[in-house]
């Protein structure tokens, strides 16, 4: 009689626990859709600069604006390559 | 009494399983159902677009990636005083007011002002706060190289859904890697519509465009446009077309043609334009085949290098026709060493007639003359050779000197690369690797297609071709110090059943250092006016990227 009572309290009261851990849990869920809502915008506003920043870079660092620059402040084709001596032999007979 | 607590004890417990099974029904039974319920009245479908894959070349810079664009909108309702708002508009977006306050007056929710605005004209609107006036973002197709390499990449247009699509190029050829798939998701919300938690129906991660790693190198795409250019400029061309080869790996380097396209505003061109004249245009190589067929001959052992031509103390006749050379002078018991040096067609014509019909066109089906060479870039054509059985003993003679038949640039080139390449033939390729939206990389490999001739013959070849740097034409415009193999072209074009006897089509074909090839290239030059020979045109375009490419690859003189 002890025994079944026992059990039956256990269970009554895991019943209970468990009811409220669900709750709880519940509740702190649905008011989580606000932060990922804030987060998701976070996102967006910093996926938006890094699109801006890319553009800004690439523009300044492709060729063509290197060259177009390098032309306006007075760069020119280098006309000849000059080629030093290849390398010295190890060891020379005197 | 204890069949009180008996009875209690059966009815609590079969309450306490009912009320399970009834959990059980409605939370694992009708789930799905209960789900799709909740997310008709509280969830909200989300189509995400997947960004467009990049294309980068070798150096990893994306020469086609994507910007943010605005679209910016109207609620003509909200719009109170239309003529003002229009005013204040127009110089932002660069439209008449009275265009503007048109649309403004029309009798809708919603009216698309103008596209493609920047972030900085529309952080400018934005801060007016003009009420009614509103933005849409998206990301657009942009190239930071402006229109370097237009052929090779293509463009973005759209289908008939109205969706982005890739045409011609890189931006055609992988249109589906490169799209992507768009993934919807469904998101749940309460009552106050802020998003309650909830997983997305398919991996994001799946979704994103692949992005393409070229071959490409960028400094050697914008040195060879530089280049070519300036020469057909220069040299009062129609047009030009080159490509650079790594002629071990089959690595597309460079390919640029004249005239050419702004892929940013490419519905501003001519669509003839966007087709890449060097891998679907077809011309008669003239003297450049002369290498080919030398060495096919060679291997053949019909021929050897010292085999002195019994037929060259003068004009050819063949049927009702005569052979001449180029500039009308013979040298008797020529050897073969010396007919590449001088061009020489009557010489050319005697290696052809010694190799045999037979033997020439499967060697040049070896050499993948008259299939698509694989470069993985759309549009490529190939003309088939006609069958033996059509072929007259004219025609034997003048494909022996690269007149009479016909092949795009991109088979001529990846065939002479062949002989830098100890006689292997590899397929050429444009992107060296794929990597997808979750970072794994798909590498696409070096490929031997086939061995048209052997090492030996190659080597030959490769020492028939530096005597005719050294010593031909092309002599007074070489890059001292350097072993370079090449051979000019004077390509006379066809029209109307007979040869235009002022039009040419010049070109030089090369690679260097010969003994141990970084670079393969063929240079083009459509109808120059200045000087309708190869020598004196396209080769002199050719030494000067060369001088430069040894600069880059750190190639010292070794002479």
């Amino acid at each position: 009689m002890k025994k079944s009572n026992l059990f039956l309290s256990a269970v009554i009261f895991t019943i209970i626990f468990l009811s409220v851990v669900q709750v709880v849990i519940s509740n702190r869920l649905s008011t989580s859709g606000i932060e990922l809502s804030k987060l998701n915008e976070q996102i967006k506003s910093y996926k938006k600069e890094n699109y801006i920043l890319s553009e800004k870079l690439l523009i300044a660092t492709s060729l063509t604006k290197i060259a177009s620059n390098a032309s306006r402040i007075g760069f020119v084709d280098k006309s000849e390559h000059v080629y030093l001596n290849t390398s010295l032999p190890l060891a020379v007979k005197r | 009494m204890i069949w009180r607590f008996r009875f209690s004890f059966i009815i609590f417990l079969l309450f306490f399983v009912s009320v399970i099974a009834r959990l059980f029904y409605w939370q694992i039974v009708k789930a799905e159902e209960l789900s799709a319920l909740g997310e008709s009245q509280y969830g909200q479908k989300i189509k995400t677009f997947p960004d467009r894959g990049e294309i980068r070349t070798s150096d990893n810079f994306p020469v086609a990636t994507n910007r943010l664009s605005f679209l910016i909108f109207a609620n003509p309702k909200e719009v109170k005083d239309k003529d003002n708002i229009a005013k204040v508009l127009s110089p932002f977006l660069e439209t008449d007011s009275a265009s503007i306050s048109a649309d403004l007056s029309l009798n809708r929710f919603w009216v698309p002002l103008k596209q493609n605005i920047n972030n900085e004209t529309k952080e400018k609107i934005e801060a007016m706060m003009l009420p009614g006036i509103g933005f849409e973002q998206k990301a657009v197709r942009f190239y930071p190289e402006a229109s370097m390499a237009a052929h090779l990449l293509g463009f973005v247009g759209k289908d008939n859904t109205g969706e982005d699509k890739g045409y011609f190029g890189l931006e055609g050829y992988y249109d589906r890697q490169l799209r992507g798939k768009e993934a919807i998701a469904i998101q749940v919300h309460d009552a106050f519509n802020r998003p309650i938690l909830s997983k997305m129906n398919k991996d994001s991660t799946e979704v994103e465009g692949r992005t393409l790693i070229l071959n490409i190198n960028r400094s050697i795409q914008f040195l060879l446009e530089k280049k070519l250019k300036e020469g057909m400029e220069r040299y009062g061309a129609v047009g030009a077309m080159a490509s650079i080869l790594d002629p071990k790996s089959g690595n597309v380097l460079a390919i640029a043609s004249f005239p050419s396209f702004d892929q940013r505003n490419f519905s501003e061109y001519d669509p003839l334009l966007y087709k890449n004249p060097f891998i679907t245009n077809l011309y008669e190589p003239g003297s450049t085949f002369k290498a080919l067929i030398m060495a096919l001959a060679l291997d053949a052992k019909a021929v050897k290098p010292e085999t002195k031509c019994t037929i060259c103390s003068g004009p050819i006749t063949i049927g009702d026709y005569q052979i001449k050379t180029w500039n009308d002078k013979y040298f008797e018991n020529i050897n073969m060493i010396d007919v590449i040096r001088h061009s020489d067609n009557t010489g050319m014509v005697f290696a052809g007639q010694t190799l045999g019909l037979e033997k020439m066109l499967s060697y040049l089906k070896k050499f993948g003359i008259g299939d698509l060479t694989g470069i993985d870039l759309e549009g490529e054509v190939a003309p088939e050779i006609r069958p033996e059985s059509s072929w007259y003993p004219i025609d034997l003679a003048t494909a022996s000197f690269g007149q009479g038949i016909s092949v795009t640039p991109i088979e001529l080139l990846v065939a002479f690369s062949a002989i830098g390449n100890d006689g292997k033939r590899m397929e050429p390729h444009v992107v060296s690797k794929i990597i997808t939206g979750s970072g794994r990389v798909i590498e696409i490999k070096p490929k031997v297609v086939d061995a048209p001739i052997k090492s030996e013959t190659a080597k030959m070849m490769t020492e028939i071709l530096v005597n005719a740097v050294n010593l031909g034409e092309a002599k007074w415009t070489r890059l001292k110090g350097y072993r370079i193999a090449g051979k000019t072209g004077t390509a006379q074009i066809p029209i109307e059943g007979h040869y235009d006897p002022n039009k040419t089509i010049a070109s030089f074909i090369g690679f260097a250092p010969a003994d141990n090839p970084k670079f393969s290239m063929l240079i083009i030059i459509d109808r120059p006016t200045k000087s309708i020979y190869g020598s004196e045109t396209a080769a002199p375009i050719f030494f000067d990227i060369a001088k430069d490419l040894f600069a880059y690859y750190k190639i010292q003189p070794t002479e």
